[in-house]
């Protein structure tokens, strides 16, 4: 197989050799060593042969030498083909253009494939600080195994990952790691209670319940023991849902005034060099009576190069001032439902609000100062430690 | 005298060594395949070529090769290689 692709690479030529009866050409030729190929006997005193283009000038000057008539019967090979191509000049121009034209777009990267997870978006911003993402350039990315380590290395959630880079396509396949079973407790302790309520209701899983429905416990108080009645401690553990109250203080203004765009805007365009910004594209000055201006920067880049430009869209919306007069029973209703999401986000848990109650309120300077009441039903429980002790005291 | 003296040494040396007695430069080696295909190593120069003979010279005396349709498929420095149907190879001595 070598031997032909060279064979083609240096092309070679069919010759028939005429009036030569003793074929003195052929001994000529294998004395100089020229390789041959396929030499056919024919009839009357004429042989073909078949030899490599760089031995024709031998092959013609044996053949003058002994003056035999020479006919050429074929040729093949590469230097024909180029011969036969450098005259069309557009198809060779379409060959050149699809030969660059491979090599450009086999440069990107086309196709990403992350399999084996269900959240392929970590992985593909992890892959995206890697340069790996369709339309990246490949001779950005390192290689498999150091894509692999940096992606270990950026993913603590797996536990493995496989980067085959396969032409312009890039598959990723990731195992997740999966976590462990939380460690069971057997430490000893209490459930105290964490704020003081009146006790809803008790679910112990462990330890004894030392407080009943309706009674009130003060802040500290153990709710679920973890001693028990032998003397021996547990890790105690359940849920005491109480009912807790809260005063919360609200200033609410009066009066509150808000934007609204009424979405026409004009487009200001800057190009800002070092620092100053010139005007390039844009210089309408709409007529409105309130605006708001939103910018963009983008900083102008040549390849990686980071030019010391940045391009500045600047957007100046109209705006539409909104005034409204809250009366008193909206504002009370407002403060309400503030004081209800305010308690609640300080809770963790679950926990629901049963009652408000508003203790006072008073309108002074355009403002509402309120205090408002709330009673919410939830878990006060607490764990607290219990000190390693001897079990009998 | 000297070059018989030199032969006499190799072909000793050959025996002695049990060297294959192809290796000695002045020896043709011919393979046959079937009688489709013969490959002659070592060889000196084609004496006569038709599409029924060929007569090759060796180092001592010549080999021909009679049969059909024979074509020299391939001649380089070292080898030659005849294709057609052989009907029989004849050696003559120098």
């Amino acid at each position: 197989m070598a031997v032909r692709i060279s064979e083609f690479l240096s092309g070679s030529v069919r010759a028939r050799i005429i009036g030569d009866p003793n074929k003195k050409v052929l001994s000529a030729l294998i004395a100089q060593e020229v390789p041959l190929y396929d030499v056919h006997s024919l009839e009357d005193h004429r042989y073909d042969l078949t030899l490599n283009l760089r031995h024709v000038w031998a092959l013609i000057a044996v053949t003058r030498e002994i003056s035999a008539k020479l006919r050429f019967l074929d040729k093949f090979g590469l230097p024909f083909v180029l011969w036969r191509a450098g005259r069309r000049k557009v198809f060779l121009a379409g060959a050149a253009f699809f030969v660059a034209a491979l090599y450009v777009l086999s440069s990107f990267i086309w196709h990403v494939q992350i399999a084996g997870t269900d959240q392929p978006e970590a992985i593909a911003t992890a892959l995206e600080k890697l340069h790996i993402y369709p339309g990246g350039l490949l001779y950005k990315v390192l290689d498999q195994d150091s894509v692999q380590m940096a992606l270990l290395d950026a993913l603590p959630d797996i536990s493995w990952i496989g980067v085959r880079i396969s032409g312009t396509s890039v598959y990723v396949r990731v195992i997740p790691r999966t976590p462990l079973a939380p460690p069971v407790h057997t430490e000893p302790q209490n459930i105290v209670a964490a704020d003081p309520g009146v006790v809803a209701n008790v679910l112990a899983d462990h330890g004894q319940a030392l407080v009943k429905p309706g009674q009130f416990v003060p802040q500290g108080t153990v709710l679920i023991s973890g001693i028990l009645e032998d003397g021996k401690t547990v890790h105690a553990d359940g849920q005491v849902r109480a009912i807790v109250w809260y005063r919360t203080d609200l200033t609410l203004p009066l009066q509150t005034v808000v934007d609204t765009l009424t979405g026409a805007y004009v487009q200001h365009d800057y190009l800002i060099i070092g620092g100053l910004p010139i005007q390039v594209w844009g210089f309408s000055h709409p007529p409105y009576k309130y605006t708001e201006i939103q910018s963009h920067d983008t900083p102008v880049t040549m390849g990686d190069v980071r030019l010391p430009l940045v391009w500045r869209v600047e957007k100046v919306y109209e705006a539409q001032p909104h005034k409204t007069v809250w009366t008193l029973k909206s504002l009370i209703d407002r403060g309400l439902h503030f004081a209800a999401k305010d308690v609640l986000a300080g809770l963790s848990g679950e926990a629901n609000v049963l009652r408000q109650n508003v203790l006072q309120r008073k309108v002074e300077h355009g403002n509402l100062y309120m205090t408002v009441w709330t009673e919410v039903l939830q878990d006060i429980g607490t764990p607290q430690p219990i000190a390693s002790q001897p079990a009998k005291q | 005298m000297k070059r018989q003296w030199r032969e006499r040494t190799e072909r000793m040396a050959a025996e002695l060594l049990e060297v294959p007695k192809d290796t000695l430069e002045h020896v043709p080696r011919i393979t046959m395949i079937g009688n489709l295909q013969i490959v002659i190593d070592n060889y000196r120069s084609i004496l006569t070529f038709e599409g029924t003979s060929v007569r090759i010279a060796l180092a001592k005396g010549e080999v021909a090769i009679r049969g059909e349709e024979l074509v020299l498929k391939v001649i380089v420095s070292e080898q030659i290689v005849i294709e057609g149907i052989i009907f029989g190879v004849d050696f003559r001595p120098a």
